[in-house]
């Protein structure tokens, strides 16, 4: 902490719009990639957080609600220079990648009729299935399966899928439900008091 | 009020997107596609395959995409409209975040977080599971005759997993595999 509070405000805020601006205009991939930009630049190079700082940002990014990147970024900003630090630190991650695509969609719109644009775009909407696809494989792999998570997932297939109930109340039931599931019986199984 | 619309729904996909990018993709689908109609299934396809391969954080290229969409749909000016969607995905982040920086730092280490958690992650894979088979369904024509099923479609997925699986690339490798499947189809004269 004392090497990022001896750096000058204006150093710091310039950090991040340079690490997370650089991130939103040229870095392509999803919340982790984020993570190796970071740790050069704020962990290697500045020494403003440690290495095991950086991991549970990354952490807690990964757990609340909302893109990881944005996540990120907000509490990357926030730890270096406050709530100024937080808009910073989004608002330089979001405004470049808005801008492109800002002004890719008008080109979509004007050339997607063009035979050989469609059929490239056919292409592309098959890549984008099969990354889907295989995100739901990386994820799904990733889980420890038991009886309870099966049923979870087969219910939130089903809901959505056969009965077009709302994805959000799928979520909201299956947040309750995990706190009635797995919250009882792990404070059965564990002692009482704080939890680790 | 179709900004307020905009706003609205990509707060509510920001607040409930839990584990990334990805777990954003059934709730913007029913949202656009299935709620508010401002796009069509093929359409929606096409832009999670542009939001991949353009760089910056996926759910802010969708989103920013919908909201440009949503506004030709609607005849509202596309710069207003976009940056409503896109500000909407990100604030319930920025507060959440800035929440749990500044005050509740112990609160995700409590058990009924923790367990909320563990309940929302299969669901998760759940609609993800749903959201691949929405997809499918449009992009391969599939009915359950499987009449009007394109293969040749089949066989560029099959390339393109095979693609994607051997050489273990990232997602924007696999999307420009796609569209170079596409423009060599339409060379040799078939329909994706």
């Amino acid at each position: 902490m004392t090497a990022t509070q001896q750096a000058p405000l204006f150093n710091r805020l310039w950090a991040l719009i340079a690490v997370f601006g650089k991130f939103g205009a040229i870095t392509f991939g999803g919340g982790y990639a984020i993570l190796a930009l970071l740790e050069g630049e704020l962990v290697d190079r500045r020494k403003w957080i440690t290495h095991e700082e950086l991991l549970d940002i990354v952490t807690i990014a990964e757990s609340t609600p909302g893109p990881i990147a944005v996540n990120m970024a907000t509490f990357v900003g926030y730890r270096l220079a406050g709530v100024v630090g937080g808009l910073v630190a989004t608002l330089s991650l979001v405004l470049p990648a808005w801008a492109i695509i800002f002004s890719l969609s008008s080109c979509y719109l004007l050339f997607r009729d063009n035979p050989w644009i469609a059929s490239t775009l056919a292409g592309i909407r098959i890549a984008a299935v099969v990354l889907v696809f295989r995100a739901f494989l990386k994820m799904g792999l990733k889980l420890q399966w038991s009886w309870a998570n099966a049923l979870l997932a087969v219910s939130a297939f089903s809901a959505v899928f056969f009965f077009s109930i709302s994805a959000i109340l799928v979520l909201i039931i299956a947040l309750l439900f995990g706190v009635v599931w797995f919250g009882c019986r792990q404070r059965k199984t564990t002692p009482r008091g704080p939890q680790s | 009020m179709i900004y307020l619309i905009l706003f609205w729904t990509f707060f509510k996909v920001g607040l409930f997107t839990i584990g990334g990018g990805y777990a954003m993709i059934p709730l913007i689908r029913q949202a656009v596609v299935e709620e508010h109609a401002w796009m069509d299934e093929t359409q929606f396809t096409d832009f999670v395959g542009i939001a991949e391969s353009t760089p910056g954080p996926f759910a802010v290229n969708i989103s920013t995409f919908s909201g440009v969409q949503a506004a030709h749909q609607t005849a509202a000016h596309p710069f207003i409209a976009s940056l409503c969607s896109t500000f909407g995905v990100i604030l319930p982040s920025i507060l959440i975040i800035l929440l749990i920086a500044g005050l509740f730092h112990l609160l995700l280490k409590h058990w009924s977080v923790k367990a909320a958690l563990q309940g929302a992650r299969p669901a998760v894979i759940g609609l993800l599971a749903a959201a691949t088979c929405f997809l499918a369904i449009n992009t391969f024509h599939l009915s359950l005759s499987l009449t009007t099923l394109n293969g040749a479609a089949l066989f560029v997925a099959a390339c393109c997993y095979g693609f994607a699986h051997l050489t273990k690339c990232g997602a924007l490798w696999l999307i420009l595999f796609g569209a170079a499947m596409g423009l060599l189809a339409h060379l040799f004269g078939f329909t994706l």
